[in-house]
């Protein structure tokens, strides 16, 4: 009867190792039989008979059935161990990950801001550059200022030159003075810092005052850092630098003022010249235009420029082949305003400035453009025709289309002087007339 | 090698405007990491002209818009109100309202915790406030010194609790030198320096007023006087201070 007995402790020893392994298992076994062999003992008064083999063999079968459970259970407590390290390391490089990514998020929004808060880069500076080929002096001047005030931060400043009379120098364009400032808006050449950088094409930085006696004599204390500005070698003009941030103040604005004034010249010049060519009043009376003497002259002092320097020198000619048909119902004046207007889209449309100016016949302008050579000219006269394919004068609610053609030449041509470009272009004019 | 078209490929469709969107696209799995580079590295500066509305709006909705990026911002409207593009003009107009309305209302919020809170530090707030919309309206000179003159009005109100000379008085220099007032900023400048005439800010503010009056000598004598910075604590200043005192500016 032991066998049978014996039984249920036989079951509690897997039953126990799975739970809690396999020492709480023998230890729970030994404990059961020892304790129902106790109550055996007191109960019947008898010590109780070793088991038989049928135990000893339930006995075998149940230590296997716990070693095997026990093995397992180790096994899978080790997995559990691995398996709760990997996600750890995991939960820790993740949480780690997040800090880093915030991070560099930050420093992502501060390089971002930083970027397109640009002021002072080199695509704002050509873009600025790209607006002083306007042809326009007041423009022009007012870019130029412009572009010292984004590059230095100066907040005050004007340029000056010489009036009519040559006797003053008066302000041709100012960025940022107040408006009703009492200031002086004429200046002894003789007698102010300006005129003294005029006559002797000397910068002036306030800095000089330190050593230089020289500046005691002038009076004004207006200027921090001045500038003459040069065209073909004479002075035309100054620059003045009115009000700067302190700590902007140093040769590195100095410098930068020097490079900007530098990168205008060439666009001063040109400006200059038309405005030159304009007060000659060579102009036709209709548009304001410069008239065709002016435009050989043009023509032939560029070509002369540009033997002693790099660069290309092309004219367009736009011809409107149906003119007569149109002055059938306008008038020639009203027409040759119609055509110069095409001026001003061509301007707005290429971003690019030209000189224009009459051609031989009323139904002609001619367009002096620079540095494109042969290709790029051609390129420009496809864009013109494209541009004005279905183009129409509208005059008081009647429109009539306009057929546009278009003669060009270059000085990258072989051809001579500025005869030669004008036959040049004159010969693609006929040819399409045909 | 995979060409441009071929990295730039959404299979999606979807066509990320802003970094942030190529971001959550490759995070999403339907972009390649190179649309979020490629928008990273190509930032268009809000200044430069064809302008970048969308860009200019996107920093415009910004919760946390710097002065800085605002007073950018605002150069470009000032640019764009005369721009022949009505829309476009119309927008700048609206846009600059609206910053306007931020601002001020950034100043509203912080005065309306002054009752409560006794402290220099929300009043400091207000001031720095007051002077970013000056800055903002630097182009607009009536609206600048209408805001120039509130921070100096409040800043007189609240003297008795703004009194640090770092914080406060240097500050309130800057303000009277911002809005010209050089003989009151001198007469404020000597009486602050006999007080403190080791502070390296005051000290500074009298150089950048003595620069402001193109009184050079002054500039020097006052940098010759800022002395170093505390230990540990490196400051700005010594870029003017050296090239005012170690002889750069008699080059």
């Amino acid at each position: 009867m032991w066998g049978l007995s014996l039984a249920p402790y036989l079951i509690l020893l897997p039953v126990i190792t799975a739970f809690n392994g396999i020492r709480w298992g023998l230890g729970s076994f030994a404990f059961s039989v020892a304790l129902g062999a106790a109550a055996r003992f007191f109960a019947l008064g008898v010590a109780p008979a070793l088991p038989g083999l049928g135990s000893a063999s339930l006995m075998l079968l149940s230590a296997a059935a716990a070693l095997g459970i026990a093995f397992t259970r180790d096994r899978m407590t080790l997995f559990r161990g691995s398996v709760l390290e990997r996600l750890r390391g995991a939960v820790h490089k993740a949480v780690e990950m997040r800090k880093q990514n915030e991070v560099l998020e930050k420093v992502n929004r501060v390089l971002e801001g930083r970027v397109s808060s640009q002021k002072d880069s080199i695509t704002i500076l050509h873009d600025q550059v790209k607006k002083l080929a306007s042809l326009n002096l007041d423009q022009a001047l007012e870019t130029v200022l412009e572009t010292v005030a984004l590059f230095t931060e100066m907040s005050s400043g004007s340029i000056w030159r010489l009036d009519g009379a040559g006797t003053r120098l008066v302000p041709a364009a100012t960025y940022g003075w107040a408006e009703g400032a009492r200031r002086d808006v004429t200046l002894d050449p003789e007698t102010s810092v300006e005129g003294y950088v005029f006559r002797n094409r000397k910068p002036f930085s306030v800095r000089m005052l330190l050593d230089n006696s020289e500046f005691d004599r002038f009076s004004d204390n207006r200027s921090i850092i001045t500038m003459p500005i040069v065209i073909g070698s004479k002075s035309w003009g100054v620059i003045d630098i009115e009000d700067l941030p302190f700590e902007r103040y140093s040769q590195y604005s100095e410098t930068i003022l020097a490079i900007l004034l530098s990168l205008a010249e060439p666009y001063l010049r040109q400006i200059t010249e038309y405005e030159t060519l304009n007060s000659l009043s060579e102009v036709d009376p209709d548009t304001g235009y410069p008239l065709f003497s002016i435009f050989h002259r043009t023509i032939s002092a560029d070509l002369e420029r540009i033997s002693h320097e790099p660069g290309f020198v092309s004219l367009v000619i736009l011809e409107i082949s149906n003119f007569e048909e149109l002055l059938a119902s306008w008038s020639k004046e009203r027409l040759k305003r119609m055509l110069f207007s095409l001026k001003d889209d061509i301007d707005r449309v290429k971003k690019m400035k030209s000189k224009a100016f009459h051609f031989k016949e009323d139904s002609q302008l001619v367009l002096i453009i620079y540095d494109l050579d042969h290709d790029g000219t051609s390129f420009f006269c496809l864009d013109l025709l494209s541009m004005f394919s279905e183009y129409q004068f509208a005059i008081d609610g009647t429109s009539m289309p306009v057929e546009l053609i278009v003669g060009f030449s270059t000085s990258a041509q072989a051809v001579a002087g500025a005869d030669g470009m004008i036959t040049a272009a004159e010969y693609l004019l006929s040819v399409q007339r045909i | 090698m995979r060409d441009f078209r071929t990295l730039l490929h959404s299979k999606t469709g979807f066509i990320p405007k802003t970094e942030a969107q190529a971001l959550r696209g490759y995070s999403e799995g339907i972009l390649s990491p190179e649309y979020y580079i490629y928008l990273a590295v190509n930032i268009h500066p809000i200044l430069e002209e064809p302008w970048d509305v969308r860009e200019i709006d996107r920093l415009l909705a910004k919760s946390d818009l710097d002065a800085d990026t605002a007073a950018l911002l605002m150069t470009v409207f000032g640019r764009m109100v005369k721009s022949k593009d009505k829309e476009l003009a119309l927008f700048a107009a609206e846009s600059v309202n609206a910053l306007e309305r931020r601002f001020v209302e950034r100043v509203q919020a912080l005065r309306k915790k002054l009752d409560s809170d006794r402290s220099a530090p929300p009043r400091r707030a207000v001031i720095a406030e007051y002077r970013t919309l000056a800055r903002l309206f630097s182009s607009f000179p009536v609206l600048g010194s209408f805001y120039l003159d509130e921070a100096r009005r409040f800043f007189v109100d609240n003297r008795r609790i703004l009194v640090d000379p770092d914080l406060d008085i240097a500050v309130y220099l800057e303000i009277l030198m911002d809005r010209r007032e050089f003989e009151l900023a001198a007469k404020v400048s000597r009486a602050a320096l006999d007080r403190w005439p080791e502070n390296r800010r005051l000290r500074l503010a009298a150089a950048k007023l003595a620069f402001a009056r193109k009184r050079i000598r002054e500039v020097i004598g006052n940098l010759e006087r800022l002395g170093g910075p505390a230990a540990g604590s490196p400051d700005s200043f010594d870029e003017p201070q050296l090239f005012w005192t170690r002889g750069a500016c008699r080059e």
